[in-house]
């Protein structure tokens, strides 16, 4: 489960946000609205472990995030948690293919490619393995940073304003397949956005 | 997906900057190198070529042009010396060897050098084919004459008069290939030897004061006075009737066979002792202590100079120095713009790259990875301009040596390997690190979360 208490973090010295406790437990799905400059994104850094918080701590599974130090929160965020980012964006040199097996080696697991079909077959965009991603459409990116954040079957998926450049239809499309493959991959979703669109599609909601 | 791999997959990603990098830093290696494999194998030719020679004592003239024509066989000869006034040199308490030798004929531009048996032992020359010369006419060749005009034993050739393409050759009187050397990687392999007799033979005819080896005769002139000549001896052979029996032989065949050993021997015998001349006289010392009187000597003689070899290439060398020193400061320019063109290219590239370090960073990259990728960039750019720098300067070698040796008959390759090319190697490294770790600092200190929230 994912649990957080008394969180802050301050950019300099004169503002410092605080964040409202979460406690959710695993496999669920929920979302954090907020309106633009609330500290949102911050508070997605915060959980996956970008950030370090000012005060408080931050607990996935028994493991506090905000305790590890140097290359060791990296290894536990490449193999625990998956973000996709408002934007998608790859290594632009690698293609679609060789952008998961990074994923793959650098979360420090063995190169899997029969996994890496069977999840761009599941995104109806296994045509796209050799694809360079500069050459993919924007919805077809978007569906490769959720295979990216998919790839290791993390605990924790977290998603920043996923659906914010979607119209109505591709939103519902994209949200329904995030939450359909965090329900496979047994994973905790929680999503960052201002969209109103999205309320009624979760049952957990925090607001900032 | 290694690291190793990310980086090579972004140099080819960014082929015109990579390649710019990689062709700057091959360009300063190539300059670097190929002046390093020239004066490697001059310096080579030069130590084979010395022939442990202590002094050159030939005609006037410039002394570093003495040593290169009569020892290196570059040059052209400063003119002739007379054989019999050199008799203080060959018969000095204080000298090993005194070696005459006589330049001025070719064959197709390769030099006809008479002189005796012991220029070969200089050298440490040896015979795979046949013998050392013997009677007048008769020619021992290097082994590289001999592969390049496929001379065989028992084949004749006209030597061709001057030492560049013949004006004219001496058809009348050809040399017989008795003997073929084995490679000794020094002059004797781009050399025809004969005896110092043949020269005087065929240029018994010429004028001995009209330059030295380079009287320019023409043909008919040549004949006719090798005829007057061999009329004279005719006569004079009337009154010397009590001379050995070949004289009456070379009677009968006068006028028909110039083929024939005892013709040359009639011939030779016709020459004064005292007109016959020679290029140069290579002398070794017994004692260094020669020196001190040795030189004088000779600068005393009416005519004659001595050289001094080492002496003589230690100035050719400081001469040249200067301009060797240039194209080393040429190539250190260009490795530096190098240098700079790749820490240039980097740090943009890097700019474009941030988000995706950031990216890698959230895909559970450390620092250190990040940082190692970018140094492996560098580290990979400057193996391969190495690599390229290496490629290009060898094959240039071989290409230019071609050249060099059509210009001056020795032997240059561009397949030797120096050990400096694995000191050029730890620069290339170094250079591509340093180039390289400001940019694989700035991807070290990339501010992830900063980063990603601006897009």
């Amino acid at each position: 489960m994912l649990k957080t208490q008394h969180i802050s973090y301050s950019y300099g010295n004169d503002t410092t946000l605080s964040f409202p406790d979460i406690n959710i437990p695993d496999k669920s799905q929920g979302l954090i609205l907020g309106k633009s400059g609330c500290g949102k994104t911050t508070l997605l850094h915060l959980l996956g472990g970008l950030l370090k918080p000012k005060t408080g701590t931050i607990e996935l599974n028994l493991t506090t995030l905000n305790s590890l130090k140097g290359s060791a929160i990296d290894k536990f965020r490449g193999q625990e948690i998956g973000i996709i980012f408002q934007t998608p964006h790859f290594i632009d040199s690698l293609s679609v293919k060789e952008n998961l097996l990074l994923a793959q080696s650098l979360a420090g697991n063995k190169k899997n490619i029969e996994s890496i079909k069977s999840i761009l077959r599941e995104l109806n965009i296994s045509d796209k393995l050799n694809t360079n991603t500069k050459e993919l459409s924007q919805g077809q990116k978007q569906r490769v940073s959720i295979a990216r954040a998919l790839i290791n079957s993390p605990q924790l998926i977290l998603a920043d304003e996923p659906t914010s450049a979607l119209d109505d239809e591709n939103c519902t499309a994209v949200i329904n397949l995030l939450k359909e493959q965090a329900e496979k991959s047994d994973a905790t979703l929680l999503v960052v956005t201002h969209d109103n669109r999205l309320s009624n599609l979760f049952d957990i909601k925090i607001t900032l | 997906m290694n690291v190793l791999k990310i980086s090579w997959k972004n140099i080819l990603y960014r082929p015109l900057s990579s390649g710019l990098s990689l062709l700057l830093l091959a360009s300063g290696i190539t300059i670097i190198l190929i002046t390093l494999l020239t004066a490697h194998q001059i310096n080579e030719k030069f130590k084979n070529n010395s022939g442990g020679v202590d002094l050159v004592i030939a005609a006037e003239g410039s002394r570093l042009q003495s040593v290169l024509c009569n020892l290196y066989q570059v040059d052209k000869p400063t003119g002739n010396i007379n054989y019999a006034r050199t008799g203080f040199a060959r018969m000095h308490p204080m000298v090993e060897k005194a070696i005459p030798i006589s330049i001025g004929d070719n064959y197709k531009s390769y030099r006809i050098l008479a002189t005796t048996h012991d220029y070969v032992s200089l050298y440490g020359g040896k015979v795979s084919k046949g013998k050392l010369w013997d009677s007048p006419m008769e020619a021992t060749i290097g082994s590289e004459v001999a592969s390049k005009f496929n001379l065989q034993l028992g084949d004749e050739f006209a030597g061709g008069h001057g030492l560049g393409e013949s004006i004219e050759e001496h058809e009348d009187q050809k040399y017989t290939v008795v003997g073929i050397l084995d490679k000794s990687n020094t002059v004797l392999d781009n050399l025809l030897l004969t005896s110092l007799e043949s020269v005087w033979i065929l240029h018994a005819g010429h004028d001995h004061d009209s330059g030295g080896s380079f009287d320019l005769v023409s043909k008919e002139e040549h004949d006719a006075k090798l005829k007057e000549k061999q009329g004279h001896n005719h006569e004079e052979e009337q009154h010397h009737k009590e001379e050995k029996n070949h004289h009456e032989h070379h009677h009968h065949k006068h006028g028909h066979n110039n083929h024939e050993p005892k013709d040359y021997d009639a011939i030779l015998k016709e020459i004064d002792f005292k007109t016959r001349e020679i290029t140069a006289m290579l002398i070794q010392y017994k004692t260094t202590r020669a020196r001190f009187t040795l030189p004088g000597i000779a600068n005393n003689t009416n005519g004659m100079m001595a050289a001094e070899p080492a002496i003589e290439i230690q100035q050719l060398f400081e001469l040249i120095e200067p301009a060797i020193n240039i194209i080393g400061l040429m190539a250190i320019v260009i490795v530096i713009i190098a240098a700079v063109s790749m820490f240039i290219a980097m740090l943009n590239s890097l700019k474009d790259r941030q988000y995706e370090i950031a990216i890698m960073r959230t895909m559970g990259a450390s620092t250190t990875k990040v940082f190692t990728m970018i140094l492996l960039e560098g580290f990979l750019l400057s193996v391969l301009g190495y690599l390229l720098g290496i490629g290009i300067s060898h094959l240039g070698m071989e290409i230019f040596s071609n050249y060099l040796s059509e210009t001056y008959h020795y032997d240059f390759t561009g397949w030797i390997w120096l050990k400096e090319e694995g000191l050029i190697l730890i620069g290339a490294i170094i250079i591509g690190i340093i180039s390289a770790l400001y940019p694989a600092i700035k991807a070290y200190r990339t501010d992830i979360s900063k980063t990603l929230s601006n897009k």
